[in-house]
């Protein structure tokens, strides 16, 4: 056996690149909910389960793709994405069980086309005060070094939250059925263990007593206290104190099973009571404390991600760099992404808002903005709303569209991707369609502050700019 | 200035490039034929200005002695000069650019195919020869090549399979030497151009629509058409048995080498039933037991399939090599069997009474003809099956 596992042979096996290839990922589940849901078993799954394979152009038209079979030319060679996925390299039948996998390859692409960011999951808004979100605990990219960690670190209790992978399970999103099932199952059986920790706990507090006593009336510190040391009067009277304790018995259940941080405590009544507070018209019923988020990690209200939070979409930081057109320079704004409108108002039971569709993701419309206000736009009979929005347009060929502005993503623990959009600058927008004669003048100058300053100095050029002088000589031919 | 009186004298008209627009479309098409007389309208028009300008500069005292030159007067070497133009640029530039590193042709298998000594386990794993079939479906007397289950698939060993190879490519490679028929087969679609490489390279024969039962075990009856003839030890034809041979039985392979066991069940017992040693490639589905030298492999990839029959072939042709190679010295390296030697032996009195120097050619020091013949039948159609007699 010995020499099977240093064989050449098996080094290079275990290098290559078929053997890379991960197991499939189990089907994500729908969602648990009395919404009529209609399953369909060629949708595209909310995230990827298996790997996209591709074939060097010389080997693809011979149908070699490095499998146990070549496989056949009219499917993998007459298509525009000869990418594939494949589910058994050989079955029963004698045949490679394999799909095309240009969906969540496209949408890759599509991805890397809009350059977006991922960050953290939003907070939820809990309030408009400043202290609740003092710690600057806003959406920050996945990659940032304080939270992208697998390991404990040594830093402290708070520096436990900083990452992302915990062995427990995150209490606050099982079931009932589900955590009988983990209390029985995996907690129970560990009980002697967790004794055992909590003699040693209990030496350790001992301890620290004893040098608190001793420092209190001046004698020498004395040896720490093993918990061999500890009786069984002693430790059943700080299994009491425990037990009345209950944030420090939780402290000491969490570290023992490494459970991820508990969901932070929501305002009770939300901003009912947080006016009746500000006005004085009635006093604090809780205490500050109990309304300070429990915990730092970014994960903690909506759960540990299953996999990397980035899910591997990008790779960035951030997005936060300038677009630079080719003729009118630096942009503020990146070009828009259109997107179409999946589904308009009311359009399915139980469904009202109208979703988006953005580079193969399904979006909620932007909210607190003009074009996507729809209810400012059901009194106002015209309004800036998009018409596709409120009505589906029969007569539109390929369905409403509108432009927007991809603005930060996040990855659900489930795997969904959460993309948030908002509002395409019309500025922006005349410039990817080469309508920039449209865009009025004084209205630019009224809005950029900057320019409109500059105006007197220097001829403002350009567009979407902040500062002028890059664009052409074509100020004569704009002005209005 | 030379060419812009050409242009003159010879208007404007001559010089412009011939309409773009097709014949038929100007005639076909009334927007067509408008534009098209719009254009002539302008063409005229630029002409009569031509005309005017053309007046002026004939007054010159140059114009009136310039005699535009002519086709005949000059002889045009426009074509030989571009040619030269193009071969000199192509010698200097010739080393520039960079060097594309040795890449992977696939085509290169089966025009180019690998010698036995360039086998190594990298080339075996690259052409998926490793690739068993599912675990359900295996043959468990393949359990001794097998090195593991993954994604599942049965992993044979590639050790095992370097080790079959090597050790077939040597009987392939003696077969050839011994000036034995080598058979191979390939009846699995696209396997084709790799089996006949293979035949082509050890000069043997190939197979590759589907083996006729009976071939070997009735080949009196299946094979009775075919023709046999009669080689000497430098592969050269010897034309004076052909009557004889005619009575002669048909031949049998010495070697058998199958690519798809599985599907060619009848060939490999044929085969058992006349003693003929077969060659077969062995996946984990396949009995290694039809085969007398199994090759565990994936029998499914064609490219492991390449690989297994351009080694083969590559071997036979080494085999071949060195058996030619004997007989320029006088070696022989094969026996003719005793039944076909008292057969000819009537002939081959006839023959050295004509040439005695042909006996004297061999200096193994037996003067027996007979015994440099190597006789072969081939049929008329695609399928070539050949044997020597027992």
């Amino acid at each position: 056996m010995a020499s099977r596992s240093t064989s050449p042979g098996g080094v290079l096996l275990r290098a290559s690149r078929l053997f890379a290839i991960p197991p499939t990922l189990p089907r994500p589940l729908p969602n648990l909910s009395s919404n009529q849901s209609f399953g369909s078993d060629t949708a595209t799954l909310p995230h990827p389960v298996n790997l996209s394979i591709t074939s060097p152009q010389a080997s693809l038209a011979r149908g070699d793709w490095g499998l146990k079979r070549p496989l056949p030319l009219r499917s993998t060679t007459k298509t525009s994405t000869p990418v594939i996925r494949v589910d058994a390299i050989d079955t029963y039948e004698q045949v490679t069980d394999y799909a095309s996998a240009a969906d969540h390859t496209l949408t890759l692409r599509k991805w890397e086309e809009m350059d977006i960011h991922l960050s953290t999951p939003p907070r939820k808004s809990r309030s408009s005060l400043g202290f609740v979100d003092a710690g600057g605990r806003g959406q920050r990219s996945v990659f940032d070094d304080k939270i992208d960690s697998t390991t404990q670190s040594h830093t402290g209790e708070q520096g436990q939250d900083a990452r992302w992978r915990f062995d427990g399970p995150w209490v606050a999103g099982l079931t009932d059925g589900q955590f009988g099932t983990y209390v029985t199952r995996q907690v129970r059986k560990r009980k002697p263990e967790f004794i055992k920790m909590l003699r040693m706990t209990c030496a350790e507090a001992a301890t620290k007593e004893n040098q608190r006593t001793a420092m209190e009336q001046g004698e020498e510190v004395g040896q720490p206290v093993r918990a061999s040391e500890i009786t069984e009067e002693q430790f059943s009277k700080y299994m009491k104190t425990l037990r009345h304790d209950r944030v420090e018995l939780y402290r000491h259940i969490r570290k023992f099973l490494d459970l991820p941080p508990a969901p932070n405590p929501l305002l009770p009544g939300g901003n009912d009571w947080l006016s009746s507070v500000l006005d004085g018209t009635r006093e604090s019923p809780t205490d500050i404390k109990d309304v300070q988020p429990t915990s730092d990690s970014p994960y903690a209200d909506s759960g540990p991600p299953k996999t990397h939070p980035s899910a591997g979409l990008s790779y960035g930081r951030t997005s936060a760099h300038t677009f630079n057109h080719p003729v009118y320079g630096p942009q503020s704004k990146k070009p828009p992404v259109k997107a179409r409108v999946v589904m308009p108002k009311g359009a399915a039971p139980g469904n009202f808002a109208p979703l988006l569709g953005v580079g193969g993701f399904v979006v909620d419309v932007p909210s607190g903005e003009n074009s996507f206000n729809l209810r400012s736009s059901g009194s106002r009979s015209t309004g800036n709303a998009i018409p596709g929005l409120v009505n589906i347009e029969p007569d539109k060929v390929g369905g409403s569209k509108a432009y927007v502005h991809p603005k930060s993503a996040s990855v659900d623990p489930k795997g969904r991707v959460i993309l948030k959009v908002e509002q395409a600058d019309p500025e922006a927008v005349a410039v990817l369609e080469g309508r920039v004669d449209e865009i009025p003048r004084q209205e630019i100058m009224q809005t950029k502050g900057l320019l409109a300053r500059l105006q007197h100095t220097r001829s403002p050029r350009g567009y979407g700019l902040s500062v002028g002088d890059f664009g052409g000589e074509s100020e004569t031919a704009n002005k209005p | 200035m030379i060419l812009r009186n050409i242009a003159i004298r010879h208007s404007r008209k001559a010089l412009a490039e011939p309409l773009s627009i097709p014949f038929i479309r100007s005639l076909t098409t009334e927007t067509l034929a408008q534009e098209t007389a719009a254009i002539e309208n302008s063409i005229n028009n630029h002409e009569k200005e031509t005309h005017s300008i053309e007046a002026n500069i004939n007054q010159l005292r140059i114009t009136s002695s310039f005699v535009p030159p002519t086709a005949a007067s000059e002889p045009s070497s426009e074509v030989s000069d571009n040619f030269n133009l193009f071969r000199s640029i192509k010698k200097r530039t010739k080393k520039l650019g960079s060097v594309v590193a040795p890449y992977y042709k696939p085509h290169e298998f089966v025009v180019n195919p690998p010698r036995p000594k360039d086998l190594t386990l990298e080339l075996l794993l690259a052409s998926q020869a490793h690739l068993g079939h599912a675990t359900s479906l295996w043959n468990p007397s393949n359990q001794r090549y097998i090195y593991g289950i993954r994604q599942g698939v049965h992993i044979i060993s590639l050790e095992a399979i370097a080790a079959h190879l090597r050790r077939a490519a040597k009987v392939v490679e003696g077969v050839a030497y011994h000036g034995g028929i080598i058979l191979f087969v390939g009846t699995r679609p696209g396997q084709a151009p790799a089996v006949v490489r293979a035949a082509q390279l050890s000069k043997g024969y190939h197979l590759f629509d589907s083996w006729k039962p009976g071939a070997i075990t009735n080949a009196e009856q299946i094979l009775a058409k075919c023709r046999i003839k009669a080689l000497d030890k430098d592969d050269q034809e010897i034309g004076v048995y052909e009557r004889k041979l005619q009575e002669w039985r048909a031949l049998k392979p010495d070697l058998v080498v199958v690519m798809n066991p599985l599907e060619n069940y009848t060939l490999l017992h044929e085969c058992g039933l006349n003693n003929i040693p077969t060659i077969g490639v062995i996946d984990t589905n396949a009995d290694p037991t039809w085969v007398t030298y199994p090759i565990p492999a994936n029998d499914d990839s064609l490219r492991s399939i390449q690989l297994i029959a351009g080694i083969l072939g590559r071997a036979g042709e080494e085999g071949q090599r060195l058996r030619l190679e004997a007989a320029k010295t006088g070696v022989v390296t094969w026996q003719t069997p005793e039944a076909l030697v008292r057969l000819l032996a009537p002939e081959k009195n006839k023959l050295e009474g004509a040439a005695k120097n042909e006996a004297t050619i061999y200096s193994d020091g037996n003067p027996e003809w007979n015994k440099n013949d190597r006789s072969s039948r081939r049929r008329a159609t695609g399928l070539d099956d050949d044997s020597e007699d027992l």
